[in-house]
């Protein structure tokens, strides 16, 4: 055949290459606004929305979660919803912790600016407020001589008693504490008596710091551990496990950030205390552990000239080796606190200096979400200057006490879901600095006793009394669509958080779990939440994960007040395998250790490009493959370069790996967010799962493998889509048969 | 209302009908490199904002289709070198609603990019686009000879890959 060049292949190529392609997209044209056409605010959003999110997905490869929050689903990242309309007057019995300016504390009510007790010992870095609302603090000689007693003080009686005295060692200004998690116990460093954190002689580190743990009831001191060279700074502790954390102070001069962690914990090492070494230098003074110190959370500084560039690093209480960072790009990211009741974090987040051109972005307090999320909500912004902030101990409200330039001090109550503000007084001299908030703590830091068995388990059937909770249906395959209603479970108004677990005997189903979507409870504390029950499910303070196996499992409220039994019947057979090597992944840890040495994913990841934690992500459609999802991520920028996803059970083939275009990590929309999208007041949604199916953009969105996006189901039972962009479409309008 | 560009070279265009006119075969071209229809309608998108931005460079108005080639060329280039798509295989049963699955187009668009992307991109511009081996040269920014080579490279790769895909010998 004779062609143009001369080619044989000539007319088949052209042949090939003229094929059809089939209907195109083709967009409305949007103008730039700088050339005076329509404003360009569609794409550059989009720009935006990619660089912040893929910034903020900087999370290490092998970072892991430990906990049944860390289930391979999706649901288990989501933002526990936060209660609506919260009381942000003053409340009686609620008062703050006042920084009395180097003449010691003291505390206020929250109406009056007024201290009401007075401590003249300097203690303001060494106080602690219990969940219960109790101050302790140490009472010294002047500038800081011994003896030095540890007082407690109860502002609901406005009695104040000493718990310890110590006449050879020190606490004063050096003696850090924490509360149990019940409120019961003190976890205090102390010092030998020749250190000195303040007055002449300081600083002169300890010969020794002991770390020990104070039982109130018995007057008990144990001294667990003790390290030389730096002071101990406890972080937590659960007398229930008795598991106790602490990091260091000091080590190498005053303000260093430490490396080192501690972890007392004698279901593991018996009679002393691990020392660990972080991934990251922490600020000890920003160590914070959640009201059931299960996780940490901390801040990274680092110089990156001209700016300081903070980060936030959470970890698992009990391993700190699987920390990992939250970092917003061109942003400080730090002061972590968790909110009281929850494992949701907050932080303080401001633009970085100097930026060309310059930013007028505001700093603001925002909410991160619980550890393993890279979720991103602006509560409150600010003006630029000193801003310190805590939660009011109920977890109900932001405190802020932030400053202007002339040290003109305000306070501001905020709604962590609403934003919405209220100021309190503040004395006089408008100069007053408050620290932390007394009073009474959120009910759910009030943990009942762990059941071995469930305490209020019923079948279904007609509604129960109050406490109590039903799974419909009891049993059903993997897959299955199931209800879950309580009456009296969870704290009215607030996030109801349930897991699906089996943690060994009576249970007979995989050791493991995940945290469905938590439905917000109604002022009964009522709550109805619906999911599906999932192929995979996550370890368990890494212990088991993988395939959901027949057998029993549980639905248990956290804090396990109720729980109900369910029975998987029946679960895909096949091992759940993966990727081009066919490599296992039954779990987060299993994909983030096997992924890098895959083929096709040691490729994308040349010139130390790193993963993101994997997602698990279950397909909608039946008889679609559920997927693993990988971001690739940029080692410096912390952006993603592409999605891989990797089909579970592809029936021993190779294929199903797909590569993205560069864009957000996962999705762009917080599952929060998509909640809130898809609810109405009068038809709230109670269940929420990311899942993948293709769509065509057409019809509302677009979603694929590698842009999966959220399923919405309101309480009457009708599903939304909320696709990336952010706008909920009825599921019978992308699918009629749903 | 006709949208136009403000500065002063670039308001004698009237966008929108430049882009009803080429909008559409701009897409069919990224669609056939790219193999992304929602990529290829950013792109081409994207195409038309730079060349809203730079049309006062723009010398020869008759040549306003060549130089919107060469602008998406350029962005369908960077587009596969930042990608570095090594495969895209849709796994599942699951596609758009209105897209009944085309075996033969999906080897045309794997064996595409599998291909040097100067190559690929030169390929599609003369065989589908229909551009002539000097158009390519212009579009590309080499030589008409040097077009003449990267087709003849282009063809003998693209059919080995093409036939190794109907072999199922992928990659």
């Amino acid at each position: 055949m004779t062609t143009r060049d001369g080619d044989p292949d000539d007319d088949l190529v052209g042949s090939l290459l003229r094929r059809s392609d089939g209907p195109v997209v083709v967009r409305p044209l949007r103008a730039p606004a700088a050339r005076g056409g329509p404003p360009f605010a569609g794409i550059l959003a989009a720009t935006l929305v990619v660089v912040v999110v893929a910034g903020v997905a900087g999370v290490a490869l092998n970072a892991r979660r430990h906990d049944v929050a860390g289930a391979p689903s999706p649901s288990g990242a989501a933002i526990q919803t936060s209660p609506s309309g919260a009381n942000l007057a003053a409340q009686a019995g609620r008062g703050f912790v006042v920084n009395l300016g180097g003449h010691g504390i003291g505390i206020r009510t929250e109406a009056d600016a007024t201290p009401y007790f007075q401590v003249t010992s300097r203690t303001l870095l060494s106080y602690a407020v219990s969940p219960d609302g109790k101050l302790a603090y140490w009472q010294t000689g002047p500038d800081d001589a011994l003896p030095h007693a540890l007082h407690v003080y109860d502002p609901a009686t406005r009695t104040d008693r000493t718990v310890l005295t110590l006449t050879d060692e020190r606490g004063g200004s050096s003696g850090f504490m924490v509360w149990s998690t019940d409120g019961g116990g003190l976890a205090i460093g102390t010092s030998d008596s020749g250190s000195a954190f303040e007055g002449q002689r300081a600083p002169s580190r300890p010969t020794v710091a002991t770390w020990s743990l104070l039982d109130l009831a018995s007057g008990t001191r144990r001294k667990i551990s003790t390290i030389s060279g730096a002071w101990v700074m406890p972080v937590s502790w659960d007398r229930q496990t008795d598991i106790a954390t602490a990091t260091e102070y000091g080590r190498d001069g005053p303000g260093t950030p430490t490396r080192l962690f501690y972890v007392w914990n004698p279901q593991r090492a018996v009679g002393k205390a691990t020392q660990f070494v972080l991934p990251a230098a922490i600020e000890p003074f920003t160590a914070r552990a959640d009201s059931e110190a299960k996780y940490v959370a901390a801040t990274e500084s680092l110089q990156c000239a001209p700016s300081l560039c903070q980060s936030v690093w959470i970890w698992p209480a009990t391993d700190p080796t699987t920390a990992s960072a939250r970092r917003i790009a061109g942003h400080s990211l730090g002061a972590p606190a968790f909110r009281p009741g929850t494992t949701d974090l907050f932080a303080r987040m401001a633009p970085l200096c100097c930026t060309a051109p310059p930013t007028t972005e505001l700093p603001a307090i925002v909410e991160l979400g619980p550890p393993g999320s890279s979720a991103l909500r602006t509560v409150y912004t600010y003006s630029p200057g000193d801003a310190n902030f805590f939660f009011r101990s109920d977890g109900g409200a932001i405190v802020v006490n932030n400053g202007d330039l002339n040290n003109r001090k305000g306070i501001t109550v905020v709604d962590p879901t609403t934003g919405t503000t209220i100021l309190l007084p503040v004395d006089r001299d408008g100069v007053q600095d408050v620290q932390g908030s007394i009073g009474p703590g959120p009910i759910r830091s009030t943990r009942s006793p762990a059941p071995s068995t469930p305490t209020n388990s019923v079948g279904c059937g007609s509604a129960p009394s109050s406490p109590a909770m039903r799974v419909c249906p009891s049993s059903g395959p993997v897959g299955s669509t199931v209800t879950l209603e309580g009456w009296g479970c969870a704290p009215p108004n607030s996030a109801a958080d349930f897991v699906f677990v089996s943690d060994g005997p009576p249970y007979t189903g995989a050791f493991g779990g995940f945290a469905p979507y938590a439905p917000a409870s109604d002022g009964d504390g009522h709550f109805v939440a619906r999911f599906r029950i999932p192929s995979l499910i996550g370890d368990l303070h890494g212990q088991g994960g993988g395939l959901t196996t027949p057998g029993t499992y549980r639905l248990l409220t956290k804090p396990p007040a109720c729980s109900a039994d369910f029975t998987v019947t029946a679960s895909p057979a096949q091992a759940p395998v993966t990727g081009t090597g066919q490599w296992i992944a039954r779990t987060t840890a299993d994909v983030a250790q096997n992924a890098p040495t895959d083929p096709f994913i040691a490729d994308l990841l040349r010139g130390g490009k790193m993963l993101a934690t994997p997602v698990f992500v279950p397909a909608l459609m039946p008889g679609s493959y559920d997927e693993w999802l990988l971001s690739v991520l940029d080692p410096i920028s912390h952006q993603t370069v592409s999605t891989v996803a990797l089909p579970i059970f592809p029936g021993g083939t190779t294929r199903g790996q797909a590569n993205a275009v560069v864009g957000p990590a996962y999705v762009a929309i917080a599952p929060v967010d998509a909640a809130q999208r898809a609810s109405m007041s009068t038809d709230p949604v109670i269940g929420l799962e990311l899942v993948w199916a293709v769509v065509d953009p057409s019809q509302g969105g677009r979603a694929s493998e590698v842009q999966p996006f959220y399923v919405a189901t309101r309480r009457s039972g009708t599903q939304f889509y909320v696709f990336d962009n952010s706008y909920p479409v009825a599921a019978n309008t992308v699918h009629p048969s749903r | 209302m006709k949208r136009t560009a403000s500065s002063s070279a670039a308001a004698d265009f009237d966008w929108d009908e430049l882009y009803g006119r080429h909008a559409e075969e701009l897409v069919r071209f990224m669609v056939k490199v790219l193999g992304d229809r929602e990529r290829a309608a950013d792109l081409v998108h994207d195409t038309f904002v730079r060349a809203m931005r730079s049309a006062h460079q723009l010398r020869d108005r008759s040549a306003v289709r060549a130089w919107l080639y060469r602008i998406a060329a350029n962005l369908a280039r960077n587009e596969l070198r930042r990608r570095k798509l090594i495969s895209f295989l849709p796994f599942g049963e699951e596609r758009g609603p209105d897209d009944a699955f085309d075996a033969e187009a999906a080897q045309v668009h794997q064996a595409l990019r599998s291909i040097p992307v100067d190559q690929a991109i030169a390929l599609v511009l003369h065989y589908q686009r229909g551009f002539s081996r000097a158009e390519v040269a212009e579009l590309t920014g080499i030589s008409e000879e040097g077009a003449k080579s990267r087709l003849a490279r282009g063809r003998a790769n693209f059919m080995a890959a093409y036939r190794r895909l109907e072999r199922g010998l992928a990659r």
